[in-house]
């Protein structure tokens, strides 16, 4: 048999409060405090395991819930990651928060009063094309050979102009990218740059950041949003709040 | 422009965030419950085919059933 807790946040405060059965599988949420920071979780014996994909969207949903709930009632929390459980008993816990004391204070001084953003831009590539054509001499002129009579050549050209197409594609997406970061990074307290998903052909994902914000902040990033997906060609995705997965420092 | 958190708009976004991200433990303090990683792509998988299911109009009925129990149990735990 091994013991454990199962570990949803660490929050700002100490008062060995119970939360109640709102846990991953209806368990028992309790607060265990050291110094002036209490851990959010709920007490395991025996093995846990997920055995299916149903039971574990629950069990994520419920993670995040208690998450939520924790945030609503301390203000700062630093959430873990889901399905994390710590072996041993109160003890082990305590000397483990004990131990990272120092960094979770810091951390948590850090997200103070804040909540994370996800902003995820779009473009669509394929309708600026002949813009770029036609700002490049380079590929006007591939463009103009790799149509011309002789199929051989033709087809030399045709392979140096996709591949030259490619090449201006890429040089136009770091340029909206780094153009558009600088915008969102100047309105906020910290920003992580995410993995970029692919989705449709046609419209792709330009950006896909994490940030750091204060009530304030988030107005003026808003703001800025709004701004860069006024036209119809840059497509913008503004979420949150989160708690700050992203930003817990360790 | 205000961000958005529905549900079943951002079920994706709060994946990525609660499965790859987080407070972690060194590994030697764990108990593990399973490939976490794992249960992560599959779920996410599971997700996209339920979007791409919602886009066609299939499962609007359980989808309402479930944002009714949601709504429901979020009222409950309120009171």
């Amino acid at each position: 048999m091994s013991e454990g807790y199962y570990l949803y946040c660490i929050v700002d405060g100490s008062d060995n409060a119970s939360l109640g059965p709102i846990g991953v599988d209806d368990s028992f949420v309790i607060t265990i405090s050291n110094k002036d920071i209490s851990a959010v979780v709920h007490h395991v014996t025996g093995d846990v395991k997920i055995e299916d994909t149903e039971k574990s969207l629950q069990w994520v949903g419920k993670h995040q819930s208690v998450v939520e709930e924790a945030w609503k009632k301390y203000k700062t929390v630093l959430p873990f990651a889901f399905g994390t459980i710590i072996r041993g008993d109160e003890g082990e816990l305590k000397k483990w928060m004990e131990k990272e004391h120092d960094r979770l204070v810091k951390s948590m001084m850090k997200v103070k009063g804040k909540a994370e953003y996800g902003v995820q831009i779009f473009w669509f590539p394929s309708r600026c094309l002949d813009q770029l054509v036609n700002s490049s001499a380079e590929l006007k002129d591939l463009k103009k050979k790799s149509e011309g009579e002789n199929s051989g050549t033709a087809y030399m050209y045709k392979k140096r102009y996709e591949k030259a197409l490619k090449d201006e594609i890429e040089h136009k997406a770091s340029e909206l990218f780094r153009s558009f970061f600088e915008r969102i990074k100047a309105c906020v307290t910290e920003i992580t740059v995410e993995k970029i998903k692919t989705l449709e052909e046609d419209k792709q994902m330009l950006l896909n950041v994490s940030c750091l914000a204060d009530e304030g902040q988030v107005e003026v990033l808003g703001n800025v949003l709004e701004d860069i997906g006024a036209g119809e060609d840059h497509p913008v995705r503004f979420t949150g709040p989160w708690p700050p997965y992203s930003f817990v420092g360790m | 422009m205000k961000p958005i958190r529905e549900k079943e708009a951002t079920l994706v976004d709060l994946l990525d965030r609660l499965l790859d991200k987080g407070l972690v433990l060194n590994a030697d303090l764990v108990i593990t419950m399973g490939d976490v990683p794992l249960i992560g792509i599959n779920l996410k998988a599971a997700i996209a085919g339920m979007e791409t299911m919602l886009q066609y109009g299939l499962m609007r009925e359980f989808d309402k059933e479930v944002s009714e129990e949601r709504e429901a149990y979020l009222v409950k735990s309120e009171a």
